[in-house]
């Protein structure tokens, strides 16, 4: 008989770590052929066409950096708050709140000059983000209430406001629940490549400017402390209800931003399937990323790349676009299982 | 004019108790796997795929009950799942949750449309094939009694003993102690011998088991089909229920009948001409639930070694 035994790693090195993480993507993508292979279709012919679908062309690379946008945001906006450790399971309520209270502008406000339109609606996306998540912030800081079901009952409130605007005030002319088009002031600018809009320099801006607030600054020392140990942190004078409330207002805020750069980027409208669970993705893309901005720019690429390939299934071979949902989940579970492998030894030992 | 009050009430109470009962299997679900220290985020997808389940056998099987278990197992796998992922690999219990959550979402919808024609909704069961209706037509005919528990589902009374069974459990036999001992201080139920791994494991299929009830007696029962927006956000407020019941499956129950008596509110609402979009209204059961919980949340007690994994001693 063999016996598993486990022993506590010191440390984890940089190099295991990317193996490890890797190789636990391999056995996501795997486990996805197999799941795939169960609908006779051949995995490895449609895994190659995820990858190709997704990469092997300049529309497909334009289509996937599209999908990458708001991830990056909504995964920036994750990140942020994990880095506290603080659990935001709302960016997809607060990127629906970002969107409606941008939308409102363009609706009820006068239509400025192109620079100052985009100014205004990026400005209130992001406040409208944020104040959807000062609501599960001041429960969690007034009334200890745990944000992760305050954030994920939000969602279903913020998508309900929304559509209550989309079937209401704001129904378009033939009755179905979108807004008329923006006028182009409203639009972010294309770069020349597709699809891609200015809304991907915006994100790349925050990622740099996110990484100096949390590694080169003294609040993002707070702030990681914070995530580090809260007793630690309140032992140090830092004010811990402040950093949470502050960290809630940013994530919100970010992910708010997703909300604006897709109905200002892509859509040019909004209804209903403004974002296709971008604010869910955003948490795989954070916790892939382990809270380093510049790695959460690579994981919603790697994300938006399963997402664009889950779509081409569904044309190509007839399998249903919600492959990418169990794909999500299966990434999922081989990072959370390959944890094991980082935090311990696993040694065969034999014996009774 | 009393006439018509009394059969208003009798409708909200009918309602509240059809609304109620997905919410009490699930949160019963969620009672289970807490006590035993897991913190189960993944509810609504097992209930998603509970839902499905109930549905999709309810329609090729016909049999209710059948379709039931059958949904209560495939929820049990899903429960599995998360215990493997949280008791066997200690992997953090809330992104576990959150990735049964897409797996249940995905499988569902996946499955739906390779089994019913490219189509997001199942379809409907037979009426025949519905769950039964005990009291159906034993009240006079639009009596108050006829008026609440004419068009309940068996569902609706066994979730009730569900709940009785379960308190009995836990509180009234040695393997409820071990459980939530198991949950308050897991080193010491080891030191007395208590597997801490095997129950955690049942607790956790289990709560499963009770999620795919949940969602089989929203699809069996309150409607006849699967559709992708069924479930939306009732795990979560099962979880919620669980919580505002301070993880006790009497509490639980109470909650949920709050919690149904809303959404019950709601759709009473709703068949009337109001100004009030029924957007707005369908938000109503959420912003309650985060409203009831203010007062509570900081005062109820979790299971001290929820959301810990538990690791062992190294023994040499």
């Amino acid at each position: 008989m063999f016996k598993i035994k486990l022993e506590q790693k010191e440390r984890v090195s940089k190099r295991e770590d990317i193996i490890i993480t890797l190789s636990a993507i391999g056995i996501a993508l795997v486990l996805s052929g197999i799941f795939i292979a169960f609908n006779g279709v051949n995995p490895f012919v449609a895994l190659w066409k995820v990858f190709t679908s997704a990469l092997g062309s300049p529309y497909g690379i334009s289509e996937t950096l599209v999908k990458a946008i708001p991830l990056i945001f909504t995964g920036l906006a994750v990140g942020i708050a994990l880095n506290s450790k603080l659990w935001n399971i709302g960016a997809e309520g607060q990127l629906f709140a970002g969107a409606t209270l941008a939308t409102a502008f363009v609706i009820y406000g006068p239509v400025l000059p192109k620079p100052l339109e985009l100014t205004v609606l990026v400005t209130l996306g992001a406040i409208g983000g944020a104040l959807w998540a000062a609501i599960p912030a001041l429960l969690k800081i007034k009334f200890k209430m745990n944000e992760v079901i305050s954030t994920l009952l939000l969602n279903y409130v913020a998508i309900n406001i929304a559509d209550y605007f989309l079937f209401g005030p704001w129904k378009g002319k033939d009755n179905f629940p979108y807004t008329p088009e923006f006028p182009v002031e409203a639009r972010f600018s294309r770069i020349g490549f597709g699809r891609v809009h200015a809304g991907l320099f915006l994100a790349l801006a925050l990622v740099v400017l996110l990484y100096i607030l949390i590694y080169h600054t003294k609040t993002g020392y707070k702030l990681r402390m914070t995530g580090a140990s809260l007793k630690a942190a309140k032992y140090a004078g830092i004010n811990i209800k402040k950093m949470m409330f502050m960290v809630f207002l940013l994530s919100g805020a970010l992910a708010g931003l997703a909300g604006v750069s897709q109905i200002s980027g892509i859509e040019y409208k909004f209804h209903q399937h403004i974002s296709t669970g971008y604010g869910y993705t955003g948490i795989i893309v954070a916790w892939l990323a382990r809270t380093n901005p510049f790695i959460i720019v690579i994981f919603a690429v790697f994300l938006s790349i399963m997402l664009k390939g889950a779509d081409s299934l569904q044309i190509a071979m007839r399998l249903p676009a919600a492959v990418g949902t169990v794909m999500q989940a299966l990434i999922l579970f081989a990072i959370l299982g390959s944890e094991l492998f980082k935090n311990y030894n696993i040694k065969l030992i034999r014996g009774k | 004019m009393i006439d018509t009050i009394l059969s208003n009430i009798a409708l909200i109470i009918g309602t509240t108790l059809m609304y109620s009962t997905p919410l009490i299997y699930t949160s019963l679900g969620g009672v289970l796997s807490e006590n035993s220290g897991v913190i189960n985020i993944g509810l609504e997808g097992m209930m998603i795929i509970g839902a499905f389940a109930g549905a999709a056998i309810g329609y090729f099987v016909g049999d209710p009950w059948i379709a039931f278990i059958g949904a209560g197992i495939v929820g049990g796998l899903f429960g599995l799942l998360h215990a493997f992922a949280c008791v066997t690999f200690g992997a953090n219990q809330v992104v576990s949750g959150i990735a049964i959550n897409f797996l249940g979402a995905g499988i569902a919808l996946f499955l739906s449309r390779m089994l019913f024609e490219g189509a997001t909704m199942t379809k409907s069961i037979a009426l025949d094939n519905k769950m039964p209706r005990p009291l159906n037509g034993v009240f006079h005919d639009g009596s108050f009694l006829n008026i609440i528990f004419n068009n309940q589902y068996a569902t609706v009374y066994l979730a009730f003993i569900m709940v009785f069974l379960i308190w009995f459990f836990m509180y009234k036999t040695k393997y409820g102690l071990r459980l939530r001992s198991v949950g308050e201080h897991p080193t010491a139920a080891d030191t007395l011998g208590i597997n801490v791994i095997k129950i955690r494991y049942l607790a956790v299929i289990m709560s499963g088991v009770f999620s795919g009830f949940g969602g089989a007696a929203m699809s069996l029962a309150i409607v006849s089909n699967f559709r992708p927006t069924l479930v939306s956000g009732h795990g979560f407020i099962a979880l919620a229920a669980m919580i505002f019941g301070k993880w006790k499956p009497q509490g639980a129950l109470l909650a949920c009948l709050l919690f149904g008596g809303a959404q019950g509110l709601a759709v009473f609402l709703g068949q009337f001409d109001f100004e009030i979009s029924s957007q707005l209204i369908s938000m109503l059961p959420y912003v309650i639930t985060i409203v009831v919980l203010i007062g509570f949340v900081g005062k109820s007690a979790a299971p001290s070694a929820d959301g810990i994994p538990y690791e062992r001693e190294q023994k040499n």
